[in-house]
């Protein structure tokens, strides 16, 4: 019974992880969130049977010890540039050298946490809306908006050039 | 743009294949006559890979299990070890 609960926690060690990087921006605490979550759902009495629940459930035993480490201080959504418009984008300059792997990590981390776990859910953790936004307590169309939200946010603090990933800042110097 | 419709959040939900049938060919549709809106696609599309990539690479893997034994053998092993400080008091102390 351990061998196949084990079976069905692995496939989620990488989205747990990247979640919980999301959340921290820190890669040891990330693993020691990952395999207290692990022991902890090894440990349980009981697991539920449905795999989308069984998903949700550990994401939430993560998500719990997460919020007890890091504090509810950062948990409320930022109202950090809500007015922004589409249109404001400066769609020309978001190409490869702006939005990368790198240049969106530093970027993550000026939004607010739960900006970062509404993106992190669908892009990392690969939850459809409707399961996000019942683990996240939310209404589908309140959490749709706020997801698009947190990624124009993301876009503009990309493109507005306050961040730059490495390679940007060499070519700016051999000009 | 603002006010017309695809939405930047039908847009967002168009990338991450949360439309039914029906809307994800009405937002193709409309893609074909509005190249911002393919820009906008891509920039989203873009972005999405690009968080999956900012996540640093760790291995991750499960927490060894722990056998623990169960209380009849830890019951006996207890007794042998009582039995065993017993013979060591007797031995040494008589």
């Amino acid at each position: 019974m351990t061998n196949t609960r084990r079976n069905r926690i692995g496939p989620h060690l990488d989205p747990l992880y990247g979640y919980s990087y999301a959340l921290t921006s820190n890669r040891e605490l990330s693993c020691a969130l990952v395999r207290d979550c692990a022991r902890t759902a090894l440990a349980a009495r009981n697991v539920p049977r449905d795999d989308r629940v069984f998903k949700s459930w550990l994401f939430g035993i993560l998500r719990n010890d997460c919020s007890d480490r890091l504090g509810q201080c950062d948990a409320q959504p930022s109202t950090l540039a809500d007015d922004l418009v589409v249109e404001d984008w400066g769609i020309g300059r978001c190409d490869d050298r702006v939005i990368n792997g790198l240049t969106v990590r530093l970027g993550l981390t000026r939004l607010s946490r739960h900006s970062r776990e509404l993106i992190a859910l669908i892009d990392i953790a690969g939850f459809g809306y409707a399961d996000a936004a019942a683990f996240l307590g939310l209404p589908i169309a309140v959490f749709t908006t706020r997801l698009s939200r947190a990624r124009r946010v993301l876009m503009r603090a990309l493109v507005d050039g306050n961040v730059r990933a490495l390679p940007q800042a060499k070519q700016s110097k051999s000009k | 743009m603002s006010g017309t419709w695809p939405t930047w959040d039908t847009l967002n939900a168009y990338v991450d294949g949360e439309l039914s049938t029906r809307e994800s060919a009405a937002v193709a549709r409309a893609l074909v006559s509005r190249q911002d809106l393919t820009e906008q696609l891509a920039q989203i599309s873009r972005l999405k890979m690009a968080v999956q990539e900012s996540v640093p690479h760790v291995e991750v893997v499960l927490p060894a299990e722990r056998h623990a034994l169960p209380w009849p053998t830890l019951a006996v092993l207890g007794g042998l070890l009582l039995v065993v400080l017993a013979a060591a008091v007797l031995w040494f102390g008589g």
